[in-house]
């Protein structure tokens, strides 16, 4: 049957089709995004669709950088992420080598690991009212640290199981030669184990700095005006000033392009990332 | 530093600001879970009332129903579609896999608020691609009480590539040499798939079915931007709605209790499932 070799090269023809139909699937809504953010607001939407507009024009952009410009919710976006990430970034590589290099008993180790992976189950909602709630209290409502406090909660886990993955793997003679040299730990971590796990923890940082920068939910109910970010930004694009999709779309763009750039650096280290260090890709 | 208080020293920084971030606040949420908890009424404690008055709310209900749908149509659609896709490109396509995989990763990183506004674009009912695709107009996708469903639609369609790029990475890691075996024995095709590859890469499978599975029931920023929940309540996952509950209707004796019961038992599915999981696997 699959010895005939034009029904063969049909197949194989099918099968370039199909794929291209996937990937296109994927690229056409993103191009239709930046191609509405550079129409005219009066054309943004037309029937049939223009692929391929005939006007073009920097109008969405003009605006979007006008009054309290995306420059201003890209500052914030970006000193919360950046913030929120060092700081899980740091602590969640101290417990993740603790975990994954000091002598631990079998079990506590599982039990604390697990634990802490078990903490992704929770819906963030079931954390996002009671931290309102407390922030309120504290006045830590609207301010960049309250802002960057909350998102340890969806970084800190991550950083540490993905670092525990990298961690685990590095022999464990390095560091007992280390030990007999007299290193002390400061020196241990700063001139061994980070330099050799580099990459990995450069994943890491990017990963959660994506999420952070994407994060919605904490996001709009934390801040009130001082301290919005770009979902923010977005999400009320829909809801008070009705449909203006150029802008939408032009400040979408922004929003999406450093992502992009980012998730072409760490594709070596995608599979891992994106499990929790349980596959390795 | 003796290693026995060190291995202690390193943990803690970490450990306090987990205790103090997620489990404190659970309690605090527990806590306001047992008062009423309006706007404009005064603060007092009713008992077990919130939660009776979930029971008691056809809405909560709804919120369920919808929430198991959106969970299992989503997941099972990305799962299978990734599983198709992802070993027809092993077969057939080796070399094109590191291009197709950089152009599938940009979805999953898109903020789902973005992800809600492009679908919402799409599904326009006087302008969208939907509609023009097909060759109609005027059908609104998000419009009726089918609107769940392409809501479903859009989470296929930004998490299928998740599953694809991680079953087909462990599909490239069956090693040839089985195959070959396999082969050299006269096994089929389909025996050869079912009987070897997919046992092989199961672990993988699980994995990325269950972690898809916890994000499927978080689902919450995507509905706020292409649907706010509406037609009515008809897209409304228990997510969104205790959004709504606490911060639109500042009902927030009942949306904790809602939040806890809610966390209950995706913990139990979950917990159980991870539990089996790792004594199988031994992924820790």
């Amino acid at each position: 049957m699959s010895s005939n070799p034009s029904r063969k090269r049909l197949v194989r023809l099918a099968i370039v089709i199909l794929m291209t139909a996937f990937v296109l699937a994927y690229l056409v809504p993103v191009y239709w995004i930046v191609i509405t953010s550079f129409k005219p607001e009066s054309k943004s939407l037309t029937w049939p669709p223009q692929f391929i507009p005939r006007e073009v024009t920097l109008d969405n952009y003009k605006v979007a950088f006008q009054f309290k410009s995306v420059f201003w919710y890209m500052k914030n976006s970006l000193i919360i992420s950046t913030g929120s990430v060092l700081v899980s970034l740091v602590f969640g590589c101290l417990a993740a080598y603790s975990l994954a290099k000091l002598r631990w008993g079998k079990k506590g180790k599982q039990n604390l690991l697990l634990w802490i992976m078990g903490l992704k189950i929770m819906p963030p909602i079931a954390v996002a009212i009671p931290i309102y709630l407390i922030f309120i209290k504290l006045k830590l409502i609207d301010t960049y640290l309250g802002m960057i406090i909350a998102y340890i909660f969806f970084n800190l886990p991550f950083v540490i199981w993905l670092a525990y993955g990298y961690f685990k793997e590095l022999p464990n003679e390095i560091i007992e030669a280390a030990n007999i040299d007299g290193c002390g730990f400061g020196r241990l971590m700063g001139r061994i184990i980070v330099p050799l796990t580099t990459p990995g923890l450069i994943t890491v940082f990017l990963l959660t700095f994506m999420t952070s920068w994407n994060e919605f939910l904490f996001a709009v109910k934390l801040s009130a005006f001082r301290v919005r970010t770009l979902p923010v930004l977005i999400s009320g694009f829909i809801i008070d000033r009705g449909l203006l999709w150029g802008q939408v779309c032009a400040v979408a763009t922004i929003s999406v392009i450093p992502v992009i750039l980012m998730s072409l650096f760490i594709q070596r280290y995608i599979v891992a990332g994106l499990t929790f260090g349980a596959i390795k890709g | 530093m003796k290693e026995k208080r060190l291995k202690w020293v390193l943990v803690a920084p970490a450990l306090i600001m987990i205790i103090s971030l997620i489990v404190f606040p659970l309690f605090y949420a527990l806590r306001a879970a047992l008062y009423l908890y309006r706007y404009g009424k005064p603060f007092r404690f009713v008992g077990l009332q919130n939660f009776i008055e979930l029971f008691n709310n056809p809405l909560a209900l709804n919120a369920v129903l919808n929430t198991v749908i959106y969970v299992i149509i989503a997941v099972s659609a990305e799962m299978i579609l990734g599983l198709v896709l992802a070993m027809i490109m092993n077969r057939e396509l080796r070399g094109f896999s590191r291009p197709v995989r950089a152009a599938l990763t940009i979805p999953m990183f898109i903020a789902p608020v973005v992800v809600g506004i492009i679908w919402r674009m799409i599904y326009n009912p006087q302008y969208g691609l939907f509609d023009w695709l097909l060759g109609i107009r005027n059908f609104a996708p998000t419009g009726g009480n089918h609107a769940l469903y392409f809501v479903i639609i859009a989470d296929i369609w930004q998490w299928t590539p998740f599953m694809y790029i991680i079953i087909l990475a462990s599909l490239q890691s069956v090693s040839p040499e089985l195959i070959e075996a396999s082969i050299i024995d006269g096994a089929g095709q389909w025996q050869r798939t079912t009987r070897i590859i997919l046992p092989t890469i199961s672990a993988a499978l699980i994995i990325a079915f269950t972690l898809r599975f916890m994000e499927a029931t978080k689902a919450l920023d995507i509905i706020y931007t292409l649907t706010f929940g509406g037609p009515g309540t008809d897209t409304e996952t228990v997510g969104f709605m205790i959004f709504r509950l606490a911060f639109n209707d500042i009902r927030i004796g009942t949306a904790t209790a809602f939040s806890w019961l809610y966390t209950i038992i995706i913990s139990i599915i979950l917990g159980f499932f991870m539990n089996w999981l790792n004594r199988r696997y031994e992924i820790v």
